[in-house]
């Protein structure tokens, strides 16, 4: 890798499963903001629409982003970038479906850390406002 | 219409009693999540185990469901493909319902959401 990473070579995700676009934002270690979108050809969507739920996928996404950066920085050069979704809990949607191929902005914070576990807040907007917000954990190593 | 993500799921014997409902499921090797998730390494993303969940709810109701909010969900196993699996739920009179999804003995996830009758 050599100057600045691309989503696609920091996220283990390929073709139409990687829904993050851009890192929007990044405090250390502890929150991120990225943008991303649904592929209209996600196999989750349909007539131009995909399950409000996907927004919890973009999130684990973000924090997989966030945890790998984060080590990257603190010089884990090899690194696993893969970040397993292994609970979700407190999770509210305020919309049943979000629209294909526009973005959708997450904001993701660090609540807490214990092994290779890691817990977080995150919210997901899209063009009509709040889709989403979860507690996520995701896990270095084992889960889906 | 459904999305190629839950008609992709072989459910079949399917039971209902009352509240509570089971069936079996294939994940076929080529169904469409695996592709990019991950590359090198294929896994059924958590929220497939969402999908499906939604995809026999609406079986059981007879009316299309969608997610109102999750209370809590555990994913304990990485599902792989052609993974076959066992999915049971109760739900109460207020849409909320418990689940798990077992195969090979194990557990794979398990979680209590609240669902609502989906918009057209």
């Amino acid at each position: 890798m050599t100057g600045e990473p691309t989503i696609a070579e920091l996220l283990p995700h390929g073709g139409r499963a990687r829904l993050v676009t851009a890192v929007q934002d990044r405090q250390g270690s502890h929150e991120i903001e990225c943008c991303g979108r649904i592929p209209s050809n996600s196999p989750f969507a349909w007539e131009g629409r995909a399950p409000a739920f996907m927004a919890l996928e973009l999130a684990a996404q973000a924090a997989a982003l966030l945890g790998f950066l984060a080590r990257l920085e603190g010089g884990g050069h090899h690194a696993s970038k893969v970040g397993y979704l292994v609970g979700v809990s407190e999770g509210r949607f305020t919309r049943q479906h979000v629209p294909t191929e526009e973005t959708l902005i997450v904001r993701l914070r660090v609540l807490g850390e214990a092994a290779s576990v890691s817990k977080y807040a995150a919210t997901v907007w899209g063009p009509e406002g709040e889709v989403c917000r979860a507690t996520l954990s995701t896990h270095r190593g084992g889960g889906a | 219409m459904v999305s190629l993500a839950a008609a992709a799921f072989v459910i079949t014997n399917w039971r209902s009693t009352g509240s509570t409902w089971a069936c079996e499921v294939l994940v076929p090797k080529d169904h469409p999540c695996f592709e990019g998730h991950f590359p090198n390494d294929r896994i059924l993303p958590g929220i497939a185990h969402l999908q499906l969940l939604l995809e026999a709810a609406t079986r059981a109701s007879g009316v299309p469901q969608a997610l109102k909010a999750v209370r809590g969900i555990r994913f304990r196993r990485v599902v792989r493909p052609g993974q076959r699996l066992e999915l049971s739920a109760s739900v109460d009179e207020g849409g909320v319902l418990r689940f798990e999804l077992r195969g090979n003995g194990e557990r794979f996830s398990n979680g209590v959401v609240e669902l609502e009758e989906a918009a057209p």
